[in-house]
């Protein structure tokens, strides 16, 4: 292995926290590149999950009796975790909520009703489905208009132009952090203090951004901040939406229920406080703990360390893939995080991923639920391989090498 | 190399998918019909035209993978010149057999026997099948219209 990965920290052992990944795929030790999609989960998180249900589970915020007491008492310390995590002013700001998607749908259908039919909503090209449809629906439901940000080639925001569509109508600025298929990181912190001079409110999709660099979002400043708890190294069925206490206050709630209220008559219904408001019916508390466990191991092992590791892994990975005379990347951006695409001449990502798959190699191919963007390259899809902390230079060896093979086989 | 997946991508499914034969959108046609694969975005278009009772100029346009351009060149090679009568038949065995590997050489061409190898390829199903559900939905579109 070159040199260039010592000093970070001890890879062997991390990857030992990460009990799948030590298994064969067809035969080959499993090379798993597809991080973006979702990340693997460390044993400290599984025993978490385990040991709640085999020793804490109960319903939260109802009973007197202890188990609901301890159920509550871990819910709560997980939401208190997130809100450090991303520095957020009180855990009133961090609602749990099924997942990014779940967020920004939060969001979009809570705005209904301020939203007018003069009203802007805009986004970029660079949007996954759920940063699109939702806000789709809500300008089909009041009659707004939404307006698409554009990017050059290398598959950076055009600011000049972001900041043209940007006016006195806006009413959301809805952007992701990182792009799933570029890589590309978006100068955020700039973009929300240009949107903030009109009195823009911005949602930034972090679903990529989180858990690959430092998140603050107080130094952000940003108005609401979404990501996935499983692309954290925690579980799937949780996530987060972050939002400024003002502005959470005067959303509507978008589902109702149980645990959201205060107090029900037939006559009348009392919202429950932030952030219950937003959380009604049962919620999926193992699911929240877990969470709360990979942020803890996350912060055991040192984020700047793995962001160190992921960029090593990703400059190397450019580089050889560089060196490869046929493949062409899609998303070249200067600020970049560990998500790099590609398509190679002649060949369909399909298929690659078959051959990837039969060397042990768990990459994605296809649109990764970008479809306008994929319009914008032309192209029916890429190959994506984006890297974690447990990766290393070897494994992007063996891709690198089942590629050449792919090209040979197909070509 | 793995022998599977050489099974896979043998002669006959690399030629007919890098060469497809049938291929581009005629200048003439009656029917045509758009198939999508939401899951990784595969599209095609399939085309012909009917002559009294029979279907001619079967002839498809794809932006899909090896397999499931392969998939279409072999379909329209097979279906090209059937009897209206018989064409859903076919299209339906053929489907079947795809699904289960077991496509035969009594009833279909020798080249299409390829195909019987994507039932190890689960994840691929889908974009073999893709051209044979389009053109099924489009011939069950040109009856209901002659109705
Ligand atoms: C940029 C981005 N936004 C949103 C999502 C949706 O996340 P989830 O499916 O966890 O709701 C993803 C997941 O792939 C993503 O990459």
């Amino acid at each position: 292995m070159p040199s260039s990965n010592k000093n970070i920290f001890n890879i062997d052992e991390i990857r030992k926290d990460f009990p799948i990944l030590d298994q064969e795929i067809n035969g080959a030790p499993l090379i798993y590149f597809d991080n973006a999609a979702s990340t693997q989960k460390p044993k400290a998180v599984i025993d978490a999950i385990k040991s709640y249900y085999e020793n804490d589970h109960s319903n939260v915020h109802r009973g007197v009796h202890s188990l609901s007491i301890r159920a509550t008492d871990l819910y709560e310390a997980s939401r208190k975790k997130v809100a450090d995590y991303i520095n957020a002013n009180s855990t009133d700001e961090i609602i749990f909520t099924k997942g990014t998607t779940d967020s920004i749908n939060l969001v979009a259908s809570s705005l209904t009703k301020s939203i007018q039919p003069s009203d802007e909503i805009v986004i970029t090209t660079m949007e996954h489905h759920s940063n699109i449809v939702p806000w789709q629906e809500l300008c089909r439901r009041t009659g707004a208009s939404l307006k698409v940000a554009p990017i050059d080639d290398n598959g950076e925001l055009i600011i000049d132009e972001l900041e043209r569509l940007l006016c006195k109508d806006t009413k959301i600025l809805a952007l992701t952090h990182t792009s799933n298929t570029l890589g590309t990181i978006n100068p955020i912190k700039e973009i929300i203090t240009m949107a903030h001079h009109l009195n823009i409110k911005v949602l930034i999709d972090g679903a990529q951004a989180i858990g690959h660099q430092n998140i603050d979002v107080q130094d952000l400043d940003c108005d609401f901040y979404a990501f996935s708890g499983h692309k954290l190294y925690g579980p799937t069925g949780i996530g987060v939406l972050y939002g400024k206490e003002d502005l959470l206050n005067e959303l509507e709630p978008y589902q109702f229920g149980g645990e959201m209220i205060l107090k029900v008559t037939f006559d009348e219904t009392t919202y429950n406080s932030l952030p219950y408001k937003f959380e009604a019916g049962t919620p999926n508390i193992a699911a929240a703990i877990g969470l709360g466990k990979a942020i803890e191991y996350i912060e055991s092992i040192n984020l700047n360390a793995c962001v160190k590791q992921e960029n090593v892994v990703t400059e190397y990975s450019l580089k050889k893939l560089k060196d490869l005379s046929n493949i062409k990347l899609i998303g070249n951006s200067e600020n970049r995080s560990s998500i790099i695409s590609f398509t190679i001449e002649n060949i369909h990502p399909h298929d690659i991923g078959t051959i990837l798959n039969q060397r042990g190699i768990a990459m994605r191919t296809g649109h990764h639920c970008t479809m306008p963007l994929m319009d914008f390259y032309e192209i029916p899809g890429t190959i994506r391989a984006s890297f974690s902390f447990y990766n290393t230079e070897s494994e992007v060896d063996e891709m690198v090498a089942a590629l050449q093979t792919a090209c040979e086989m197909l070509g | 190399m793995n022998m599977e997946l050489q099974n896979l991508y043998q002669k006959t499914m690399i030629q007919h998918g890098n060469n497809p034969l049938n291929f581009g959108k005629p200048q003439e046609y009656e029917h045509t019909e758009e198939g999508f694969n939401a899951l990784c975005g595969d599209k095609v278009n399939i085309y012909f035209r009917r002559m009294e009772n029979k279907l001619i100029n079967f002839s498809f346009v794809s932006v899909g993978c090896i397999v499931c351009k392969a998939s279409g060149s072999l379909m329209t090679e097979e279906l090209n010149n059937k009897h209206l009568e018989n064409v859903a038949t076919s299209i339906d065995n053929a489907m079947i057999g795809i699904h289960n590997g077991n496509l035969k050489n009594d009833f279909f061409s020798n080249d299409l026997m390829t195909l019987n190898q994507i039932k190890k390829f689960p994840s691929r199903l889908k974009c073999a099948l893709l051209p044979w559900e389009t053109a099924m939905r489009l011939i069950n579109n040109m009856k209901n219209n002659a109705r």
